[in-house]
């Protein structure tokens, strides 16, 4: 070999090199900073604010819900013209109890609507198809009808974010359609888990991250990465489905009980708090047992909302 | 072309070893009786075997890709037949896409798989193994209770762990794909499975 030649051998290897570092650094995941989370707007005298609305069987469920919204400040105080709006129902598989009421999902995208808001109807579901289970449970129709857009989120781009707050999760991957939208609502439906404790606000952000991040926090610790979780994946209002609550056990297979009752709140520590409290009293369970939801205090001890009935300020109306 | 005899004879011998090697490979001995999870409306093993013709319309059918295609591991004359895995995909004919449509059955062309009612649907049965398990280790964890179709063929302890009840268990491996232990604590087998006599 000639100097020439080795010269010629060494430029190659550092154009490969050079190339490979540049492709890794392009293409290599990069964690994103944490989402901007906004405090909750709907608070009265330094209290939560929370609604509760029971109507009669044949109640419209619109109306329902337009004054659960209504009575803690309307959907005006985080919806405005222009802004991306997610509404996020618990859907989980293709089973029209443990879903929210499509009509409830309608109703909360015709408020957002009415704020000047765009919606887009996201679930990323545990079991299944998410695209399926929309459509099976008629949320898909009612929810374009109302004239949000709905999306898989399984379809969607991943996008990996740090969890500055987290005690035992530290980064999460979410996906984009998450990550950048201005505001989140969450609707879930009243629902126990296993036998002994609730899936309701909290955990329904759980439907934000793809299955793989659901397995990994079973594996690491379920109660404490759903508090992790909703110190960046936030919602800025909650509206309860409680037109029929699932008792006994959940979320799939338990005992549906008619309560005709629509649950809202900018907090949802607080509106979890309360409307656990309100599912055990429909069982006869002690309602002392509430406090003993190990993600619901978890999430209270990371500054994601109270869960002390004395820092809430519970407005009730029974219509008739 | 031509071929002397004692070419003959050697191709006939290795050939023979070929077979004899393959078959040595194949962890479940030659019999009748393939030890495979069918998919749901499937015959008895025995006319199974004469019926599929191996044309693979029922994977390519099932909407959650539950159906794979068997290997040499289940037995040299399971090659290429339809399995389920619940792996690749649960079978979601009991809740999913596709509750009860049964596409596999009918796009058979030979009838190997029939539809049948849900009643008469059982694919296996599902083995569990606690040493695996999240929720025997302490964690919270009841995800198979959360997904299975079949009211209480998971149920849980007061310290809930979950117990599975093999006669309800309708073998769909809805709980084995949604099991995030790993390795999952939960294998889909073939016992108890209902077959339609042809």
């Amino acid at each position: 070999m000639n100097r020439r030649t080795f010269l010629k051998i060494l430029g190659a290897l550092a154009a490969v090199a050079g190339t490979t570092g540049i492709l890794w650094e392009v293409l290599r995941p990069k964690q994103e900073p944490a989402r901007t989370v906004r405090p909750n707007a709907y608070t009265e005298g330094g209290k939560s604010l929370l609604s509760i609305v029971k109507g009669k069987p044949e109640t419209d469920i619109e109306t329902l819900v337009r004054r659960a919204v209504d009575s803690i400040g309307g959907m005006g105080k985080i919806v405005s013209s222009g802004k991306t709006v997610v509404v996020k129902p618990a859907i989980l598989t293709a089973d029209k109890n443990c879903a929210p009421d499509p009509r409830v999902v309608a109703a909360v995208v015709k408020l957002v609507r009415e704020a000047g808001g765009s919606v887009i109807v996201a679930e990323c579901s545990g079991n299944g198809s998410s695209t399926y289970n929309l459509n099976y449970v008629g949320i898909t129709s009612a929810a374009q009808e109302a004239g949000a857009q709905v999306r898989d989120l399984q379809t969607d781009k991943e996008v990996w974010m740090e969890i500055p707050k987290g005690v035992k999760l530290r980064d999460v991957k979410t996906y984009s359609t998450i990550y950048k939208c201005d505001v989140l609502i969450s609707v879930p439906r009243l629902k126990r888990h296993g036998s002994s404790t609730v899936t309701i606000s909290l955990k329904n952000m759980m439907g934000t991250v793809p299955p793989k991040e659901m397995d990994r926090f079973h594996n690491v610790d379920l109660s404490q990465c759903i508090a992790d979780l909703n110190t960046v994946i936030k919602p800025d209002l909650t509206v309860v489905d409680a037109t029929y609550a699932m008792t006994k056990s959940g979320p799939t297979g338990g005992v549906m009980v008619e309560m005709n009752t629509i649950m809202a709140a900018g907090d949802p520590v607080a509106i979890d708090t309360i409307a656990a409290q309100k599912l055990y009293e429909l069982e006869g369970a002690p309602v002392s047992g509430v406090v003993g939801i190990k993600h619901i205090s978890a999430a209270a001890s990371l500054g994601v909302g109270t869960n002390d009935p004395s820092k809430i300020k519970i407005i009730e109306e029974k219509l008739s | 072309m031509r071929i002397t005899r004692r070419e003959f004879i050697k191709l006939l011998v290795e050939g023979a070893a070929g077979l004899g090697l393959l078959r040595f490979v194949s962890l479940v001995p030659l019999k009748g009786q393939a030890d495979v999870v069918r998919p749901p409306g499937a015959v008895v093993e025995e006319q199974f075997n004469s019926l599929c013709v191996r044309c693979g319309i029922c994977l390519e059918v099932c909407p959650t890709k539950a159906i794979v295609l068997a290997g040499f591991d289940d037995g040299i004359e399971a090659v290429d037949t339809p399995k389920i895995d619940p792996l690749s995909g649960p079978c979601e004919f009991f809740r999913g896409r596709c509750q009860e449509v049964m596409r596999c059955s009918k796009s058979c062309p030979t009838g190997a798989l029939q539809t049948i009612d849900r009643k008469d649907v059982k694919l296996g049965s599902v083995e569990f193994d606690p040493g695996k398990c999240l929720a025997y280790k302490g964690k919270e964890c009841i995800v198979c209770d959360e997904m299975c179709p079949v009211f209480e063929a998971i149920t849980l302890t007061e310290d809930l762990k979950p117990v599975f009840h093999e006669e309800k268990c309708v073998g769909c491996g809805t709980c084995v794909h949604a099991c995030p232990a790993d390795p999952k604590a939960l294998v889909l087998l073939p016992k108890g499975a209902k077959r339609v006599v042809w």
